[in-house]
């Protein structure tokens, strides 16, 4: 069953257009990675699935999601689907939390929104996905306002946040490229056992090639607004066409290479 | 090996109260590639402006050919050791010509000589034609920028290089091609290269000697095959583990 | 997340009828010395107080005199205590800045502690304190309005030079041996140069308010020379008889005042992203 299906996406802004003709499915279950540098597109083609692209943008083509089409939906359609389907989880944690608002009133929000939940279940609620996303004492952060938090920490709010009107779609941009190394492991190991544990499929959007190839089982290749390669993950390295993509995997298995020779001892 | 430029048990505190440096000494000779590595806030950046003279410390000292910085010729030091920013945006004055920007440490330094023909040099040197002289930031891509950024460092023909993450804002393949780039310069001039990175891989590939630094201190070092081929401390070796991990 | 911000930026009415209402100002400046209606400080008595009738199209005022042609006289008062008040604020304002900016954090908390005291004080109290000591006059009066404005210019000006300051071309300045005028000069100077303008707009709009302010209690330009604020305090005696009279002046301070508020704000919108859009 496919829950995701996008035919021909173009977004715009006047003459610029930033994502071409671009074209996948996310079945239900499915893990799909997408790998793109700054300006390939990957970022504004997720927002247009979301509905939530900066003014003066001109979308066209296909969004159906569990079988509603997005593209020219009502804004009250393209809400319903929003957090109750489809969650998101952004690069930078600061920027994505209010900075304002209390850590479990953030994270119970999208419940109240979508599934009517009062503001006391709500709470309870938010305090148990505290616990689920692996902060220590639960009762305590939910409590807090984001910025007294580490970049880690409000990474797995923001997940909770996602994650909270149990959607079946979670959309990961970037989630771990603000983090320092050791963080980024825990929070990809989280959200691996997240997307098991609630039976969710992922869109996972990053640069990073290695990290990609981790979270996804099948991986396209944005460049310039294009898809210009899309495998099952495992196939990707023998059997990929497209010269960029060979280029990223090229880069990608020379930098472990060096690592691997030191490993090895040899200079 | 002659010692160039020498910390030796740097502390720097903040008004704070955080400690950005404790006990931190480093060693760079003719010709080194020290690698340091760690996480943010471990005070690479710190240690940077420290061995650029930038850094108010509490103690210890930084020493240029065995003088304290203090005490020695501050125009021979400031021409030896010169700087690689992260950041192509911010490290790169918006309102000055690709020219003037190059040429500048000729002027701040009071360089002899045709300072135009030395930034025509520069700029060959790093793969960029004499046309971009003329150019300003913004009308350049983040990998140009940060030639024109690796030219500028090598106007006064340092000995040393110190960079602070100088491909980590780059897109992938840039990057690469950055780091060739380092490789080739510091093996033709003979440079001696401090290199700030939070990817291993970008170390290992341009350096011989490793630091790792965890809040402020140095917790490991030592050439680089065997601080990663057998780490000593647990911090060294998950992150070692982990970036060998990541693979396809 | 970079590529979301791309906004089309829409073109702004705000600025172009600032620059019009200040234009017009200018105009009515330049106009005073070419020509009025009449001459402004001519007496006659029979006309005393008469509402808009030609050929006195706005009215006379209790002596008689054009009610027109004062206010058009009355811009060279109000523009030119604006002027000179700015330049003074402007001048002196981003001096101070500059150096406090550029300053040691110890300094730096030293001066802006000083300035937030000259801050404090309305331009009106040091108009009154330079008035008891020197008698009141245009110049106490660009003198105060200019201190005041100096000091609010300068906060900003130090505000904007520690934001270059934290750029890694200012680190590799340093790291070249540059010292503080040097940086001052090629660096930040450059690079707060346009925000000046947005600067000098605001501070020229406080400078017309100050100055009709000061004229209304009669510490600013002395009868009979005309003067905005000075018709505003007289015309409210005779607001029973001719309440339009009050009308005229303070729509020609509402003009000059907005249209420098609306030119300030435009012009912020067309530099700013062009400044963080040249990253």
């Amino acid at each position: 069953m496919t829950l995701l299906e996008v035919r021909n996406l173009t977004v715009r802004f006047g003459d610029n257009i930033v994502v071409n003709d671009v074209s996948f499915d996310v079945a239900t279950g499915g893990r799909l990675g997408i790998i793109g540098e700054s300006g390939s597109g990957k970022t504004m083609a997720m927002l247009a699935v979301l509905g939530v692209l900066p003014s003066g943008a001109e979308v066209s083509g296909s969004i159906r999601c569990d079988g509603v089409e997005l593209v020219g939906a009502d804004e009250d359609v393209r809400r319903s689907v929003r957090g109750r389907t489809i969650g998101m989880v952004f690069q930078e944690p600061l920027t994505a939390l209010n900075p304002l608002m209390r850590v479990d009133r953030q994270i119970g929000w999208p419940l109240r929104l979508h599934h009517g939940v009062s503001r006391r279940d709500a709470d309870a609620a938010a305090v148990e996905w505290c616990a689920r996303v692996g902060l220590d004492e639960p009762e305590r952060i939910a409590r807090r306002l984001p910025h007294e938090m580490s970049g880690g920490q409000r990474q797995r709010i923001g997940l909770a946040i996602a994650l909270a009107a149990r959607p079946r779609l979670l959309i990961a941009d970037e989630p771990t490229t603000a983090l320092d190394v050791t963080v980024q492991d825990d929070i990809l190991g989280l959200l691996e056992s997240l997307v098991d544990g609630e039976g969710l499929s992922l869109v996972f959007v990053s640069h990073d090639l290695g990290v990609v190839a981790r979270m996804a089982r099948d991986i396209a290749v944005m460049r310039l607004g294009r898809i210009v390669e899309k495998r099952p993950t495992a196939e990707l390295s023998e059997r990929a066409a497209d010269p960029y993509a060979k280029a990223l995997i090229e880069s990608a298995r020379r930098g472990t290479a060096d690592l691997r020779r030191l490993l090895r001892g040899e200079s | 090996m002659t010692v160039l430029l020498e910390a030796r048990a740097l502390r720097r505190v903040h008004r704070s109260g955080r400690v950005a440096l404790d006990d931190v000494s480093l060693s760079v000779g003719v010709g080194a590639r020290i690698g340091i590595v760690g996480e943010s806030g471990a005070g690479k950046s710190t240690l940077v402006r420290a061995l650029l003279g930038l850094e108010p410390l509490a103690a210890g000292d930084v020493l240029f050919g065995g003088t304290p910085l203090s005490q020695c010729d501050t125009r021979a030091f400031r021409r030896a050791v010169q700087p690689v920013f992260q950041d192509p945006r911010s490290s790169l004055n918006p309102r000055l010509t690709v020219g003037r920007i190059v040429a500048e440490p000729l002027e701040c330094l009071g360089i002899d000589g045709d300072h135009a023909l030395r930034v025509r040099e520069v700029l060959a040197d790093v793969a960029l034609d004499a046309s971009f002289a003329a150019r300003y930031p913004h009308e350049l891509s983040g990998g140009q920028r940060q030639r024109v950024a690796i030219a500028r460092a090598l106007a006064p023909a340092p000995q040393i290089l110190v960079a602070d993450e100088p491909v980590s804002a780059l897109d992938v393949l840039i990057r690469d091609e950055i780091v060739s780039l380092l490789d080739d310069l510091i093996a033709r001039r003979n440079l001696a290269l401090v290199l700030v990175s939070h990817d291993l891989s970008v170390v290992a590939r341009l350096c011989t000697e490793i630091a790792v630094m965890r809040d402020g201190r140095v917790v490991e070092n030592g050439p680089i095959e065997r601080v990663v081929g057998s780490p000593v401390d647990d911090f060294t070796r998950r992150i070692v583990a982990l970036a060998t991990s990541s693979s396809r | 997340m970079n590529a979301i911000s791309d906004r089309r930026v829409r073109r702004d009415p705000g600025f172009v009828v600032g620059a019009a209402l200040v234009g017009v100002t200018v105009a009515t400046v330049a106009l005073s010395y070419v020509w009025t209606p009449f001459d402004p400080l001519e007496i006659d008595p029979e006309l005393s107080l008469t509402g808009p009738a030609w050929p006195h199209v706005l009215g006379t005022d209790e002596n008689g005199r054009d009610i027109l042609s004062n206010v058009i006289v009355g811009a060279r008062s109000t523009f030119g205590v604006a002027v000179g008040a700015v330049v003074i604020g402007m001048l002196v304002g981003t001096l101070i800045g500059l150096l406090v900016g550029t300053a040691s954090a110890r300094t730096r908390g030293a001066a802006t502690f000083a300035i937030d005291i000259v801050l404090a004080l309305p331009s009106v109290l040091l108009a009154i304190v330079l008035a008891a000591v020197y008698e009141p006059s245009t110049l106490t009066a660009i003198v105060a309005i200019g201190i005041a404005l100096a000091a609010a210019v300068s906060r900003i000006v130090a505000r904007d030079t520690r934001a270059v300051l934290t750029n890694d071309f200012v680190l590799a300045a340093r790291a070249c041996g540059a010292n503080r005028r040097r940086i001052i000069r090629m660096h930040v100077l450059p690079n707060v140069r346009s925000s000046l303008f947005v600067h000098a707009s605001g501070a020229a709009a406080v400078a017309i308010l100050a100055e009709s302010t000061l004229s209304y209690i009669g510490l600013g330009t002395r009868p009979p020379t005309p003067s905005w604020g000075r018709m505003l305090a007289t015309s409210q005696q005779f607001l029973i008889v001719e309440p339009l009279h009050a009308l005229w002046p303070g729509i020609a301070i509402v003009v000059a005042v907005l249209g420098f508020n609306l030119l300030g704000d435009g012009l912020r919108e067309r530099l700013d992203p062009t400044l963080r859009g040249a990253a």
